[in-house]
């Protein structure tokens, strides 16, 4: 499976703000969004003990994509969970700009989850009872929020949903359930936006399609995006690619390409 | 393949439970039914048995009863002497009226004669002997008699002055030895003693065997003698066995109309037991769609795939049906053991173990299972092998061939409800009820489509209440029409069955209270002998309890039309103020001021010609009062007119003839024995000859009757609504295990812990309300409309009995119903609640 190169892939749908160029970087004040220090996260005790991640130290900086790479089993899902506040660590402390999650209790998180993050899984993860619209608008829902006509027609319009809002999950394409997915996760205005492996379930032109919508709202709209992924030709997306190995930050890259990427991967496989 | 079903049950095992559960309630409820039907018949039959038991062969009218009492002396004396008879003797019996020590009140008793023949004499002495000496009883134990006691006995056509004689008890006999008297005591006494007082030896005739012969021999022998008598034709020869047999038929016949009243709840329960065992099965096998179709991918038939999923079945039907089974037999034991120790109209002694009831109780169990299992397992086998290679689509069920089924539940449910109002108009009960059927099952057919409609608009209408998860519960409700439908249809039909049966008992009882009101008006009335003093009204009103008293005098007057001739005619005077303070229901046999009331049988009868509206005139003496006539009920035997009038007569020998007493109201049994007592005193003390009479025990046990019939049918119902409910639960259980990762997604956005536990709970709670009310609705029609109609058809006038609705019952049962539904959904909800987001998500 291969996937398009970024370089030939017109980025669809978004009609306002530049066209950004390949590669090209956006550099701001460098403000970190989500930071983790000595995290270690160990699943099962005694015999059957797994450190899946064994003392992490690592910046996500505002207003970039970042994507986490590494072999399979190497801790990046667990690490996101961590990072998202969807699990709890063993030791270390994250934060999520001021804020520091360790040690906040279950409602509290759920709180911060609801207002300050957004999700993209790789198994789309919508409410099949629910249509398209009441799905993109479920975080607001629940946080009793009106979502911002102006950005909510804008999100729709870039994602090349407006034909599709009315239908439920079940009627749409693998592609355009994870596109709904996307605008679900953008339309809060979160803090951050975690996907994993979000292409994971898509063919190569509709991961290519996901995948620049992601880039596009990092750089239209500064949205902060951290990816999970297994995929080369996906972290070329990416402005900067953190590499995990057994649990541990194994280096990084910034603006990867598809051999820079394997070639990093190849080293970390040795 | 038969590994695999085991291994699946193994793995599967805590989601069957509540299947297991409803399983063993229902088997166990047949199973109780059947032990207990056999062990009051095995009751009986014992001790029937006992009674025959050195009883060889019984010669006795059959059921035509049409033979002379000197044929059975003829066929004694013809057969006496026979060598191959060792003693004979008559069944003779007699009734009296009794009145127990310290009672007031006389009571309807039997009297039978002892066999002089120690050989044919069944009954077994407990305590004391046997009669020897004139005046001399026996009575069973349990009757609140002791050796010693005294009772008096008012002999029916003796010589005056031989009326009454005092009748003492010398023995006791066992408990069983008047088995066949359920309700009249019973007293025996040395025949010829019996013989005076009344008895004849119309009975039967029993006669014993000389050693050596059979029973079967003597029959033969006694059947030849027989035929050689005239006027024989009318009588049965039968052994003492198979008259025992013959006899427990004749009693438990009630007790058997019982049993199929108990069975018919049972197989409701059962049929509930079946909906949410179906329901069980589609659900688990939803989700296990992937795991068949990778099944029939590696190579699996889809007759292999079904065989091993009905296997699974047959296991946990089998296992539950045993549990059942053993529940069954627990549960007939228990109500045997406190049966024993009360007098309860079902005679029960220990319980009888025969291989018929555990047999159907476990076909029962383990056939309904499977046969509740095979729709769903036939669907789910059907599945192509390509189900395996697609992602896992969480597309909503779409109800397949809804169409059909919608249209025969139209057809069902409109030609029923117009044979229901057709019948209703035309007098045809049968039209009726099979409307009412063909509605019902008209509605459960509808319900797929019914209840997810109602559940959205429900969920549309209180959903701001529920705020977002309750929202999203009205959504989750109506994503799976089938499985909603299903989980509510097993609801619908407890909570019909339980709402007719409370509406129906609501109007009956409405109806019934004013019935027996008017079947037993006057709670007590004393009827002079000798006369009764002057005072007698105060001094019954003085007594306690007593809340007012009416005397009814009575006087000969002459009564005519116009100048034609005079009869002269006892009437009876009421005041109709003070009746309608006294008696509990002021009827048509009433008198106003200015009326004269007849018994309506008087016109065919030859008393009198007089017709509703005739004017007639009373005289006494000089005086003359001109009265309207009515006729009143069959019920009235008197002439009554108003106190009114007859004081206008002035007549000199008007005496008292009766005092009506209306007693407090909210008596209990005690109180009220009391006060009748006391009257019962006062009255004999002023008048050594007056008889008590009334009917305030006859109304109070009617009303408790009543009271007592509907806590037991609905105690049986209830049965079916916590299978019900318990599949309520099971549904909730699954579904969210089927969503857990939905519920993942949920978390991770932001839904909290309690927001998620409230989410399931609205949904639960959705489906029972709405479940809840369309058997509310259905059942309050059905209960009255079947009550309405029965009385119409009853009532010779054709009148109507207005329909009444427990509205307060109703709605606890709506409300009742609805929590437990809640309620059954709580351990689902927070078992899915503690499932933590990432768990949750990663469990694809
Ligand atoms: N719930 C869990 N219980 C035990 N071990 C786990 C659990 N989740 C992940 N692991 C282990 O932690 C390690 C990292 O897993 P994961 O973060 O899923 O890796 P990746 O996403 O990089 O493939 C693996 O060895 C995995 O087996
Ligand atoms: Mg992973």
């Amino acid at each position: 499976m291969s996937w398009s190169s970024p370089q030939h892939q017109q980025p669809g749908g978004w009609t306002d703000e530049r066209q950004p160029g390949a590669g090209q970087q956006y550099r701001r004040p460098m403000q970190v969004a989500v930071r983790a220090r000595g995290v270690r996260k160990i699943y099962g005790r005694g015999a059957s003990e797994v450190a899946a991640l064994r003392g992490i130290d690592v910046d996500f900086e505002q207003g970039a994509f970042t994507a986490i790479m590494g072999p399979s089993g190497s801790g990046k899902s667990t690490l996101m969970h961590v990072l998202a506040g969807l699990d709890v660590v063993t030791d270390g402390q994250v934060w999520l700009g001021e804020t520091e999650l360790t040690g906040l209790n279950d409602a509290r998180l759920t709180r911060l989850r609801r207002d300050r993050i957004g999700f993209v899984f790789q198994a789309f993860n919508l409410i099949p009872a629910l249509s398209a619209k009441a799905n993109i608008e479920l975080p607001l829902t629940l946080a009793r929020r009106k979502p911002d006509q102006g950005w909510y027609d804008s999100i729709v319009r870039r994602l090349g949903l407006t034909e599709r809002l009315q239908h439920r999950p079940a009627e749409l394409s693998g592609g355009q359930q994870q596109r709904v997915a996307i605008a679900r996760a953008l339309l809060p205005r979160p803090d951050v936006v975690f996907a994993d492996e979000p292409t994971g379930n898509l063919d190569s032109t509709a991961g290519a399609e996901v995948l620049s919508m992601l880039r596009s709202s990092v750089r239209e709209a500064g949205q902060t995006v951290v990816m999970v992924t297994h995929d080369p030709v996906a972290a070329t997306y990416a402005d900067r690619v953190v590499l995990l190995a057994d649990g541990a930050v194994a280096g990084e890259l910034f603006s990867p390409t598809t051999d820079s990427v394997l070639d990093a991967l190849r080293r970390l496989g040795r | 393949m038969f590994s695999l079903s085991l291994a699946q049950l193994r793995s599967q095992a805590h989601r069957l439970v509540a299947t297991a559960v409803a399983i063993v309630i229902a088997v166990g409820f047949v199973v109780a039914t059947l032990v207990l039907n056999d062990s009051s018949r095995q009751t009986v039959l014992g001790a029937l048995a006992s009674q025959y038991l050195h009883t060889d062969v019984v010669v006795a009218p059959d059921d035509t009863g049409e033979v002379a009492p000197q044929t059975l002396a003829k066929v004694a004396s013809a057969i006496t002497g026979n060598p191959a008879v060792a003693a004979l003797t008559f069944d003779s019996s007699t009734y009296v009226s009794a009145r127990l020590p310290g009672r007031a009140a006389y009571q309807f008793s039997q009297v039978t004669g002892l066999a002089n023949d120690e050989v044919l004499r069944w009954q077994k002495l407990e305590e004391g002997s046997w009669p020897s000496e004139p005046n001399q009883i026996v009575t069973a134990v349990g009757r609140d008699l002791e050796v010693g006691s005294v009772v008096e006995i008012r002999i029916f056509g003796a010589e005056p002055g031989q009326e009454t004689v005092q009748a003492t008890v010398v023995g006791l006999t066992e408990r069983s030895s008047d088995i066949a008297s359920i309700g009249t005591p019973l007293f025996w006494a040395a025949s010829d003693q019996a013989r005076a007082w009344g008895a004849t030896s119309g009975g039967a005739l029993r006669v014993a065997a000389t050693a050596g012969t059979t029973p079967q021999d003597l029959a033969l022998t006694v059947r030849q003698t027989i035929q050689e008598i005239p006027e024989t034709e009318g009588l049965n020869v039968r052994t003492g066995e198979q008259e025992a047999e013959a006899l427990a038929d004749a009693l438990t016949s009630d007790t058997a109309v019982l049993a199929n009243v108990l069975l018919v709840f049972a197989a409701i329960a059962v049929f509930v037991c079946a909906l949410v065992i179906a329901n069980t099965f589609s659900v688990l096998l939803a989700q296990r769609v992937r795991e068949l179709a990778l099944l029939r991918a590696v190579g699996a038939g889809a007759g292999q795939l079904r065989i091993s999923v009905l296997t699974e079945s047959l296991a946990i039907g089998l296992i539950a049906s045993l549990l059942g089974l053993l529940g069954g037999l627990g549960v007939a034991a228990g109500i045997s053991a406190l049966a024993a120790r009360y007098e309860t109209p079902v005679p029960l002694a220990g319980i009888t173990i025969t291989w018929p009831p555990l047999a159907i109780g476990l076909a029962v169990g383990v056939v309904v299972t499977v046969i509740a299992a095979f729709m769903p397992v036939w669907k789910a086998t059907r599945i192509s092998p390509m189900a395996a290679m697609r992602p896992l689509d969480d597309a909503p069920v779409r109800s397949g061939g809804g169409l059909i089924r919608r249209l025969l539940g139209l057809l069902l449910l409109i030609p029923g409800a117009g044979a229901i109002w057709w019948g209703h108009q035309e007098y045809a009960l049968h039209a009726v009820i099979g409307g009412g059927m063909a509605t019902f099952l008209g509605t459960l057919l509808l319900a797929r489509w019914l209840v997810p409609l109602l559940v959205s608009l429900v969920g549309r209408i209180v959903g701001p209440a529920g705020q977002v998860p309750g929202r999203l519960a009205a959504l989750n409700a109506t994503r799976n029409p089938r499985r909603t439908a299903a989980t509510a249809t097993a609801l619908i039909v407890g909570v019909t069955l339980s709402t007719t049966i409370v509406s129906a008992a609501a109007t009956v009882r409405a109806y019934g209270v004013s019935e027996i009101d008017e079947t037993y008006p006057t709670d007590v009335a004393v009827s002079a002998g000798q006369g009764f003093p002057d005072d007698m009204l105060n001094t019954v009103t003085a007594l306690p309890h007593v809340q007012a008293a009416l005397t009814v005098t009575s006087a000969y007057l002459e009564i005519g039309r116009g100048r034609g001739e005079r009869d002269s005619q006892n009437v009876q005077a009421i005041n109709p103020q003070e009746a309608s303070q006294v008696m509990r229901a002021v009827g048509q046999d009433m008198p106003t001021d200015g009326t004269i009331v007849f018994p309506s049988w008087g016109s065919d009868e030859g008393g009198w010609d007089y017709a509703d509206g005739d004017k007639i005139t009373l005289w006494a003496g000089q005086r003359k009062v001109e009265l309207t006539v009515r006729r009143g009920s069959d019920n009235l035997n008197d002439v009554r007119m108003s106190r009114n009038d007859l004081a206008t007569l002035k007549t000199a020998d008007a005496e008292v003839y009766e005092i009506w007493v209306r007693l407090a109201d909210d008596l209990g049994k005690s109180e009220r024995a009391d006060a009748v007592d006391a009257i019962a005193r006062a009255s004999a003390d002023a008048d050594p000859d007056s008889t008590l009479g009334g009917s305030a025990e006859a109304r109070v046990s009617a009303d408790e009757f009543l009271d007592t019939m509907l806590l037991i049918v609905l105690s049986l119902l209830g049965v079916a609504v916590i299978i019900a409910v318990i599949g309520v639960g099971n549904t909730m259980a699954l579904s969210v295990l089927e969503r857990r990762r939905e519920s993942g997604v949920l978390r991770a956005l932001g839904l909290t812990r309690s927001q998620l536990r409230w989410m399931l709970l609205w949904e639960a709670m959705l489906i029972a309300a709405v479940a809840s009310a369309i058997g509310v609705a259905l059942g309050a029609f059905y209960g009255t409309g079947a009550v309405t109609s029965l009385f119409r058809l009853l009532n010779s006038d054709g009148s109507d009995v207005p329909a009444v609705i427990p509205v307060g019952q109703l709605a606890a049962i709506l409300i009742g119903a609805t929590l437990s539904g809640a309620l059954a959904s709580v351990l689902p909800s927070r078992r899915a609640a503690k499932v933590s987001p990432v768990e949750a998500i990663a469990s694809l």
